[in-house]
């Protein structure tokens, strides 16, 4: 059971929070944010295994738990980063 | 207010509710049959986890080991060979971190995620244009819902290219676009399906309608395709030594795969496909199909949907044309190119028809329309007697097909001799046959196709969620698997 909730925890970690981060860029102006956090989630779960099998290829590697995570991680902070410059330019 | 607010938030969740649970159930788990084999063994691969290959009777065939990178995982020319065969990468990238995480379970949840998914974007991309909460969930429940689709119950690329579309549509409809991730989610969807081609002109087509700053949102589009599509020409480029090589085409594939002569006005060509009339010198159909795909398709779905909807995929379209223009040529462009491609194939099987899929959105979108342009009208006399001729010319032609008869390609015996043989693929069901077609089979399913049922045909299975709870429990625990090699028995002499 903890490993299922575990499990939960690192997907919401892996799709939701860029999913969120990517539909907030996008649409931060929107008052919707079932609309929005559903579209970044599905752009994350059909954009990001791409990425991940390019990189995997680049880097004569395979899909793993720990490219993931990196893979993730990277695209999370670059899109807050986006993000908070869109936001501080907006105000 | 209030009340009506939460009657919506129940239908909602009551309507997503069925949805899930219809697509968690139905699933019959993973690399059970062809097409779900060669998704699920590439996607297995990808996380450096071994399958163990056995023959119909359960023998181990190989003896390999990995060597731990992509791509090399997935090809070895001495024992699997190419292990997409000949199915396209794309699907298999979408699972494979789902089996990193959940095991066997993965395959499951993102089968469940798509139907629910699509069905969310489907009902997004409609709010959009239509006030009326009922007809929008209506029609989202439709899509995933339909007849057609709930026979869908193992892994398919054109159920993940069905999700891809939805999310495409709703973001090429909405006022705010962004087309790098148009571009984004295009390269994905032609590395999934390599039809999606065919919807670039009606992208272009909208891009060009309603950009402002074309040349930069052309740019970015472009961008966005290509940064998705390049890894899967650099996967062509290593499995079939070329990038933009169909997998169907490759010579590294092994299997019999006769080429048969074609033409095209003057031009003479072969092709180790088999295309009907005009490139063919006569009209023929599939053996065991009682019609060619391109009468095939519109039958189906007049089933699936009854002539009441296909009235308003018609109402729609001219609905559509009258006030938004723009909106109903994009649609049209998205749906025409891709049905003409597909009505010159024959080779054609129960696995390919889901091909309709693709372009099944703009059908529900324009049924959509049509019922939201009769909910707004004050009905007149002449028009029910207007729409009342309609029904019964689409009935009555409908009825007129059943009398049509066609050929059955001769060429199909030929790309597949071990049919008429002994039986011994019988186990494959869902894509060939193990003997000759049958007359009565045949009559059979040329009066089910031309019942012109009014209304949409209903398919009700039933959802054993204790029984599918049990399921996914033991698909989390399970990491290995053998999987029968259907490729060396539909290929291989």
């Amino acid at each position: 059971m903890l490993k299922i909730i575990y499990l939960v925890l690192v997907l919401a970690y892996i799709f939701l929070l860029p999913g969120w981060l990517i539909a907030k860029i996008l649409f931060h102006k929107k008052d919707n944010s079932l609309a929005t956090c559903a579209i970044g989630t599905a752009l994350s779960i059909v954009v990001l295994p791409i990425i991940l099998f390019s990189i995997a290829m680049a880097l004569n590697t395979f899909i793993q738990e720990v490219l993931v995570f990196t893979v993730t991680s990277s695209i999370n902070l670059i899109l807050a980063f986006i993000l908070l410059y869109k936001t501080n330019k907006s105000v | 207010m209030q009340y009506k607010k939460i009657i919506k938030y129940t239908v909602f969740a009551i309507v997503f509710g069925i949805i899930f649970c219809s697509y968690f159930a139905r699933f019959e788990g993973p690399a059970t049959g062809y097409w779900d084999t060669y998704i699920t063994a590439p996607a297995i691969f990808m996380t450096n986890q071994a399958i163990d290959f056995v023959s119909k009777n359960g023998k181990s065939l190989y003896n390999y080991s990995l060597p731990g990178r992509l791509p090399e995982n997935l090809v070895d020319k001495q024992t699997y060979g190419i292990i997409s065969k000949d199915q396209r990468l794309g699907s298999a990238i979408l699972f494979a971190p789902w089996f990193l995480f959940f095991n066997m379970l993965g395959f499951r949840i993102l089968f469940t995620l798509s139907g629910v998914a699509t069905a969310f974007f489907t009902f997004m991309t409609l709010r959009l244009f239509s006030k009326r909460f009922s007809i929008c969930i209506f029609s989202a429940a439709a899509i995933t819902l339909n007849y057609y689709i709930l026979s869908i119950n193992k892994l398919n690329p054109n159920m993940m290219g069905l999700l891809i579309v939805s999310i495409l549509l709703y973001l090429i409809m909405s006022d705010k676009k962004s087309w790098l991730l148009i571009g984004l989610l295009y390269g994905v969807l032609g590395g999934a399906r390599n039809v999606g081609i065919f919807f670039f002109p009606a992208i272009i087509y909208i891009l060009l309608a309603s950009s402002e700053r074309k040349l930069k949102d052309l740019s970015l589009f472009v961008t966005g395709a290509i940064i998705t599509i390049l890894p899967i020409l650099c996967w062509n480029h290593f499995a079939f030594g070329n990038p933009l090589m169909h997998p169907s085409q490759s010579i590294e594939l092994e299997g019999f795969r006769p080429t048969f002569e074609h033409n095209f006005f003057f031009w003479k060509f072969n092709f180790n496909g088999m295309l009907n009339y005009p490139l063919y010198n006569r009209l023929i159909r599939t053996p065991y199909f009682p019609y060619p795909t391109f009468l095939m398709f519109p039958l189906i779905l007049l089933k699936s949907f009854g002539i009441v909807i296909s009235l308003l995929i018609f109402s729609g379209i001219a609905y559509l044309y009258k006030t938004r223009k723009n909106k109903c040529l994009f649609l049209l462009l998205w749906f025409l190119p891709i049905y003409m491609f597909f009505s010159v194939q024959e080779n054609w099987s129960e696995l390919k028809m889901t091909f309709l899929l693709l372009f099944l959105s703009p059908l529900v979108i324009f049924a959509t329309y049509g019922l939201e342009w009769i909910m707004d009208r004050r009905y007149a006399a002449k028009d029910i007697l207007r729409i009342s001729s309609y029904a019964l010319l689409l009935i009555f032609a409908i009825k007129l097909i059943f009398y049509a008869e066609f050929d059955a390609d001769p060429r199909w015996y030929l790309r597949f001799p071990r049919i008429l043989g002994s039986g011994e693929i019988s186990f494959i069901g869902d894509d060939l046959r193990t003997k000759a077609e049958d007359a009565d089979e045949l009559l059979g399913q040329k009066k089910d196709l031309t019942k012109a049922n009014i209304f949409p045909s209903i398919r009700i299975h039933s959802i054993d969620m204790t029984e599918a709870l049990k399921k996914a429990a033991k698909e989390f625990q399970q990491k290995d698997i053998s999987v029968v090699d259907f490729w060396k028995y539909i290929y291989e002499e």
